[in-house]
C-alpha cells in the first residue's frame, strides 16, 4: 500500500481546504454583495477551473512556475528551489484548481442569506465580526461543511494539474491519483486495484457524510 | 417630501428620499397598499437602507443606527439556530446600555415574557412557533435590545384580536413614556389606535403625509372608497378639544374624565393633565344622529352638528360629512347610519342634527 502517497495526498487536501476557507469566505461575501457590472467576469474567472481542463490550467502555472517568469524566478530567490515539481507548486494548482468548489457554496449561501437577519444584528450593533460568528455562520453552516467537503473531495481526486506542475517526486508530489497512474502504466493491477478502491470508498463515505450533515442541518431548520 | 423607487431586474432599489418628520411626533405610521414601498421606508427610516441618496431626517435627526433601533418583521425573523430562549438571550447579551429614564429601564425579561405570554414557548425551537407566536418573541427580542426607536412591519398582523389589543395599549402606554414607534401596516384600525403622523404611500411614491387628525379621514374615505376590502374599517373623526377641570360628578368616578369642545362637555376614559389640549378619535360607527337633542341617554356625548353631506356607501349604508357647532371652530366628523335611519329621521344635507356616542 502506497502510504507515503494518502499521507501526501491527506496533508495536500487538508492544507487545500483550510487555505481556501479563508480565502473563500470574503471572496463569497464580497461577490454576493458587490452590485458592479464587472461581477459576472469575476465569477466566470473564479469558475474557470470548473470547465477548463486540468492540463490548460497545469500547463499555465508550469510557465509562471519556471525560473524565467517572474513569479518563479523570485521564488527560486527567495527559497533557493523552484515552485515547479516541489509540494508548494501542487498546492498552490490545488488552490486554484479547487477554488470554485470552496466559493459556489459560500456564495449561493450568502446571496439568498435574508437580509434581514443583518438588519436585527444592525440593530444589535454587532461588530462585522460578530455579525458572522453569531448570525452568519449559524445560518450558512451547511455551506461550510459542504464548500470544505467539496475542497477536500476534489483535491484528492486531482491528477492532470498535479502531473503538469509536480510530476511524481515520492514524498514531494506523488500523490494517490499520481501513484495510480504509475501502478496501472507498469501493470501492476493489484496495487492499482487496492488504491483505486481506497480512494473510491474513502470519496464515497465522505460525501455522503457530507449530504447527511446538511440534510440533518436543513431539516432541523425547516 | 419625496420617494422614489426604480425597478432593478426584480430587486427594488431605494434612490432617494427626502422627508421630514416633526421632532414632536411620536408613533408614525406608514400606510399604503402590498409594494408600496412601506418596508423599504421604514429600513430608510432606520439608516438599515445603505443604497439610498440622501437620508430622511427622522425627528430631527440624520436617520442612522446612532440610535438604539428595535425592529420587528412580519414574520418575526427569529434565529432558526437559538431557541425562542436563546433568541431572548441574545437580545439581553446585546442590549443597550440605558438611562433610568428611558421607557423600558424597569423592564426586565421576565415581565415581558409574562405581558406577551410567551412563558410556555421559552424552550421551543423558533420554527415550532405559529406566526403570532413568533410576532410576539420578536416584539419582545426587539424592546430587550432596550430601543429608543421601535419599528414594527406588520408585527401585529398575525396575532389574534385579545392578544393584539393587549400589545397595543402595552406599547401605546410606551410611547405615552416616551417610546418612538414607526409602524408599517394597511391596517388603519391598528394605525389609528396608535399613530399621531401618517405617511401615505402608494407605488413607491408618497401620496400624502401629515398629523393623524389631518390625514386619517382622508385616509379612512380613500380606502372606503377605492377598496371594496376596506368596506368595515372603521372611520375615525379627530376632534381637538380641552381637558376640564373635574367636577364633584366626575370624581366619583376615576377612569372617567372630562372634556371640553366650546361650550359642550364631553367625556372619554382616559388621564390627561388640566388645560391640556388633546385630541380625541369618534369612530364613526359608534356615532347615533338625533334631530333633536337625546336629553337623558346614557351616551353622555351629545355634540349638535351640521349636515354637510349625506353620501351613499357601496354597503348600503351612508357616510355623513358633519361640522360640530358648538363656540369653537367647527370640527369634521363623520358618521356612518343606515338608510333606512336617514330615510326616517329625513336626514340631508344642510340640515342640523345632534351626534351622539359613548364616553369610551
Amino acid at each position: 500500500m502506497d502510504v507515503q502517497a494518502i499521507v501526501l495526498t491527506l496533508k495536500l487536501a487538508s492544507i487545500t481546504s483550510l487555505v481556501l476557507l479563508v480565502i473563500a469566505t470574503p471572496l463569497a461575501w464580497w461577490l454576493a454583495r458587490w452590485r458592479h457590472p464587472m461581477r459576472p467576469f469575476v465569477n466566470a474567472l473564479i469558475a474557470l477551473p470548473l470547465v477548463l481542463p486540468p492540463t490548460v490550467l497545469g500547463f499555465y502555472l508550469l510557465v509562471a512556475f519556471s525560473p524565467n517568469s517572474w513569479l518563479g524566478a523570485t521564488w527560486l530567490s527567495a527559497t533557493g528551489s523552484t515552485l515547479a515539481f516541489s509540494f508548494i507548486g501542487i498546492l498552490i494548482g490545488s488552490l486554484i484548481y479547487s477554488l470554485p468548489f470552496a466559493v459556489q457554496p459560500l456564495y449561493n449561501a450568502f446571496e439568498h442569506l435574508d437580509k434581514r437577519y443583518l438588519d436585527v444584528a444592525k440593530t444589535f450593533k454587532l461588530s462585522r465580526w460578530l455579525t458572522f460568528w453569531r448570525v452568519v455562520f449559524p445560518l450558512t453552516r451547511s455551506a461550510f461543511m459542504t464548500a470544505v467537503g467539496l475542497s477536500f473531495a476534489h483535491t484528492l481526486g486531482e491528477f492532470g494539474i498535479v502531473l503538469m506542475i509536480g510530476g511524481n517526486i515520492p514524498g514531494e508530489t506523488r500523490v494517490v491519483s499520481i501513484a495510480l497512474f504509475d501502478h496501472v502504466e507498469s501493470l501492476n493491477y493489484s496495487a492499482a486495484h487496492q488504491l483505486a478502491f481506497a480512494l473510491l470508498v474513502f470519496s464515497f463515505v465522505m460525501l455522503a457524510i457530507l449530504y447527511r450533515l446538511n440534510r440533518k442541518q436543513l431539516s432541523s431548520w425547516t | 417630501m419625496d420617494l422614489t423607487f426604480t425597478l432593478e431586474k426584480d430587486r427594488r432599489q431605494l434612490l432617494a428620499v427626502d422627508c421630514n418628520i416633526p421632532a414632536q411626533a411620536s408613533c408614525i405610521a406608514i400606510y399604503g397598499p402590498s409594494g408600496a414601498g412601506k418596508s423599504t421606508l421604514l429600513r430608510c427610516m432606520a439608516g438599515l437602507e445603505d443604497e439610498m441618496q440622501g437620508k430622511p431626517i427622522v425627528w430631527g435627526k440624520r436617520a442612522s443606527l446612532g440610535d438604539n433601533v428595535g425592529i420587528v418583521f412580519q414574520d418575526g425573523v427569529l434565529f432558526p439556530h437559538l431557541t425562542v430562549r436563546g433568541n431572548l438571550s441574545f437580545a439581553l447579551r446585546h442590549a443597550a446600555i440605558i438611562a433610568p429614564s428611558h421607557p423600558l429601564a424597569d423592564q426586565s425579561m421576565s415581565n415581558l415574557v409574562d405581558i406577551f405570554e410567551i412563558e410556555l414557548l421559552l424552550d421551543l425551537p423558533v420554527n415550532k412557533l405559529s406566526g403570532g407566536e413568533a410576532q410576539r418573541v420578536a416584539i419582545v427580542r426587539a424592546l430587550l435590545n432596550k430601543p429608543d426607536i421601535l419599528l414594527l412591519d406588520e408585527a401585529f398582523s398575525a396575532l389574534d384580536k385579545r392578544l393584539k389589543r393587549k400589545i397595543i395599549q402595552y406599547i401605546s402606554s410606551l410611547i405615552g413614556k416616551g417610546l418612538r414607534v414607526v409602524i408599517v401596516s394597511h391596517a388603519l384600525r391598528e394605525l389609528a389606535v396608535m399613530s399621531d403622523f401618517f405617511i401615505h404611500l402608494e407605488q413607491g411614491r408618497v401620496l400624502n403625509f401629515g398629523s393623524a387628525e389631518m390625514m386619517l379621514p382622508r385616509l379612512q374615505l380613500e380606502a372606503d372608497t377605492l377598496s371594496s376590502e376596506s368596506l368595515g374599517e372603521p372611520i375615525f373623526s379627530m376632534l381637538t378639544v380641552e381637558t376640564a377641570n373635574q367636577s364633584a360628578e366626575v370624581k366619583e368616578h376615576p377612569t372617567i374624565q372630562k372634556f371640553m369642545l366650546g361650550k359642550t362637555t364631553l367625556y372619554a376614559s382616559s388621564h390627561f393633565e388640566i388645560n391640556a389640549e388633546i385630541k380625541v378619535r369618534v369612530d364613526a360607527n359608534q356615532i347615533v344622529i338625533s334631530n333633536e337633542t337625546p336629553g337623558d341617554s346614557s351616551m353622555l356625548n351629545q355634540l349638535p352638528v351640521f349636515i354637510e353631506q349625506v353620501e351613499k356607501r357601496a354597503d348600503g349604508r351612508c357616510l355623513l360629512h358633519l361640522f360640530t357647532r358648538t363656540e369653537s371652530t367647527p370640527q369634521r366628523l363623520y358618521a356612518i347610519v343606515s338608510s333606512l335611519s336617514i330615510d326616517k329621521l329625513n336626514l340631508e344635507s344642510g340640515q342640523h342634527a345632534y351626534a351622539s356616542f359613548k364616553a369610551h
